[in-house]
């Protein structure tokens, strides 16, 4: 699926500062408004941690920006395998970002309690939707311009995920007894995102 | 030209997709603040411009994007050949805005005029608070074309957005702290008592201040985005115009703030001048403040149906429902309350927020029980009370009487006991109150007997009711023996 020699040459057409400016906001966030003298509850810190992975998202939707889509369009390297390409180069930085994160969290907070594995598939569901948005919109306009789309479509979403009722409720609070229940829901919005992108990453040509 | 262009990308905005769906999701929110109580006007407008909030984050990102059009489709170089300055293209999507707020007026006035025509619907709203919300969206949406001209990318507008909102946030967590007048360097100043106030003249909100204050922010951005591509002279000139009148009615705001002296004092002149009008209504008084007299057929129609189905002694007992607002203090805006006493001589009080819907059901169970509580000449506390689980005797028939003829209320009871069951030991006893008023609270023990009471015919619990009424009414009694006395099972706490 990847060829490492497309690496480095995707790395230098990716803009990486739209990329990596919100993440960074994030942990800059992060920073301002962890204080272990004055500690947030669970309730708090989840709250603050989905702001960092919403902002994270909305630079990763950045990452399928691709000027130059219109001159490589014809050329036999398929847009799935480009844009997985982009992905690829993203993910252990995505990732190291993610533990950076949880190493904070715990290093300035260890004596608050917060579910990891749960936050991390929202957080992981988060991204995948923005880049889901960025796919689709690239289909519909010009493929560089799908992050601008895509970008405040993700904050947006969480927008209608802060209204959702209770019986679908996604933005569940860790003592809430739907806690479970909801990120069952999570899960299945990942998944219907992963499949949207796929699909939306489907070359021209096969279409 | 301006006005050509104007007119195209007014159209432009106002079928932008993001637009739209904030459309869709300020009205969604806008129609569950109307729909949560009955309407108290001079409370519910406070509500509009949180409400438009996701019109206005749409509008903020729309235009932004709109004036990084042609940086995008790299038109720009297009444009700098012609004769044209770039001014009137800004003019055109600032232009752009006006629509869009007043859609936000519309809504604004639909709304309030739909919660208008609730036959329950009390208060005047303040033409001041309602025009804040159209104000924002405008702020947003110049927010967004300024960041399109002065930091030309296209992240810029969703991060302003989450900065927005996450200043807002700061603002409302530390800004207390410093000083009372600090919220109000806000855009939103939403009000999160919970109870509405008996009138909007106790509030002594700076209304007027504040919506100069974001009047001038928007006009400020407008005026440094003309300046920044081109007009330099006017641009600059409107912009120290609109920083001085920010600054002037930025101190003014805060200074006129409830929390600081003046306003402090504005709100006691107008909490002294405030005069309950009472009512009979055979031995029942109902005290409304003014304006609200409307509201008291609701509490009667609880206050009957509880009052019937007691013996005519107990019936005819002189009682007062009088309403008070809750947690109502404006020396510390509502952090601390004065809850009434409730003792069985004491008032009956009723909120000055009735909700409406589902809700409604809770507080007219609440009243219900308080009413069947002086009736009964109960304690206050129920299960929780009374030593070595004793709670007094006439507790389950107390919700009997506040559920029987109400299906709303004695589904909010069946909720209540839920919640009580689900939780297990650790949950001793409810209110049943959504509105902070602490009446009669009640354990398992009474909620288990009142649906067992439920379950049976009227006609045959009325009867018991009245043959054991002494032994229920008396203060000795207790739960175990109302039990035998009514046929149910003994109760269990």
């Amino acid at each position: 699926m990847l060829t490492p020699a497309l690496l480095w040459p995707t790395a230098r057409s990716v803009r990486w500062w739209p990329v990596l400016v919100p993440p960074l906001a994030g942990v800059a966030l992060l920073q301002l408004v962890l204080d272990p003298d004055d500690p947030l509850d669970g309730t708090g810190l989840v709250r603050l941690l989905r702001v960092v992975t919403v902002l994270a998202a909305v630079g990763l939707a950045f990452l399928l920006d691709d000027p130059s889509s219109p001159t490589v369009a014809p050329v036999p390297v398929s847009l799935l395998r480009r844009r997985a390409t982009r992905l690829a180069l993203a993910c252990p930085a995505v990732a190291l970002w993610w533990l950076g994160v949880v190493a904070s969290v715990r290093l300035w907070l260890p004596d608050t309690p917060w579910p990891v594995a749960a936050l991390t598939l929202e957080a992981a569901t988060v991204a995948v939707v923005g880049c889901a948005a960025a796919a689709l919109a690239g289909r519909r306009s010009s493929e560089r311009r799908g992050a601008v789309f895509a970008a405040p479509a993700v904050l947006a979403l969480v927008g209608l995920t802060t209204v959702l009722p209770e019986p679908v409720a996604l933005l569940v609070a860790p003592d809430d007894p739907g806690w479970a229940a909801g990120h069952v829901r999570w899960f299945f919005v990942l998944c219907v995102a992963v499949v949207c992108f796929l699909a939306a990453s489907r070359d021209p040509a096969r279409r | 030209m301006t006005a050509a262009l104007a007119r195209v990308e007014t159209w432009r905005l106002l079928r932008h997709p993001f637009v739209l769906v904030g459309l869709v999701l300020s009205c969604w929110l806008l129609w569950r603040e109307i729909t949560a109580n009955r309407p108290v006007l001079h409370f519910l407008d406070l509500a509009t411009p949180t409400a438009l909030m996701p019109l206005a984050g749409a509008a903020l990102v729309a235009a932004n994007l709109a004036t990084l059009r042609a940086r995008r489709d790299h038109a720009e170089d297009l444009y700098a050949t012609m004769p044209g300055r770039p001014v009137p293209r800004v003019a055109a999507h600032l232009a752009a805005l006006l629509p869009v707020a007043l859609v936000a007026v519309a809504l604004v006035a639909a709304g309030v005029a739909w919660a208008a025509s609730d036959p329950y619907a009390v208060g005047t709203p303040s033409l001041l608070e309602l025009a804040a919300g159209p104000v924002v969206v405008l702020l947003a949406g110049t927010l967004g074309v300024a960041l399109g001209r002065l930091v030309p990318v296209p992240v810029a507008g969703p991060l302003a957005l989450v900065g927005w909102l996450l200043v807002s946030m700061v603002v409302f967590a530390i800004g207390p702290a410093i000083g009372p007048g600090v919220l109000w360097f806000s855009a939103l100043v939403p009000d999160f008592r919970p109870d509405a106030p008996p009138s909007g003249v106790v509030l002594a909100r700076p209304a007027g201040w504040h919506l100069v204050y974001l009047l001038a922010l928007a006009a400020g951005l407008a005026a440094l985005t003309v300046a920044r591509v081109g007009a330099r002279r006017s641009g600059l000139g409107g912009f120290a115009v609109a920083l001085a009148v920010v600054l002037a009615a930025g101190v003014a705001q805060a200074g006129a703030a409830p929390g600081s002296a003046a306003g402090d004092a504005r709100v006691a002149t107008a909490e002294a001048a405030l005069r309950q009008n009472c009512q009979a209504h055979e031995s029942v008084t109902y005290c409304a403040y003014p304006g609200f007299e409307v509201r008291v057929p609701l509490w009667r129609d609880v206050v009957r149906r509880v009052r019937d189905r007691v013996p005519a002694a107990a019936a005819s007992a002189p009682l007062r429902v009088v309403q008070q607002a809750q947690h109502w203090d404006a020396a510390s805006s509502g952090a601390t309350g004065r809850l009434p006493s409730n003792g069985p001589e004491d008032p009956v009080v009723v909120p000055v927020s009735w909700p409406a819907g589902d809700t409604a059901g809770f507080e007219r169970l609440r009243l219900g029980i308080a009413v069947a509580q002086r009736s009964l000449a109960l304690p206050a506390l129920g299960t929780a009370g009374r030593e070595g689980c004793r709670p007094a005797a006439g507790g389950g028939v107390a919700l009997w009487l506040a559920a029987v003829a109400d299906p709303g209320a004695a589904a909010a009871l069946r909720a209540d006991l839920k919640d009580l069951r689900d939780a297990g030991p650790g949950l001793l006893y409810v209110n049943s109150s959504h509105s902070s008023l602490s009446d009669f609270t009640w354990g398992r023990a009474e909620g288990e007997q009142a649906v067992l009471l439920l379950d049976r015919p009227e006609a045959e619990v009325r009867g018991l009711v009245a043959d054991h009424w002494a032994l229920l009414a008396a203060p000795a009694g207790t739960l175990a023996q109302a039990a035998t006395a009514l046929s149910l099972p003994a109760p269990a706490c």
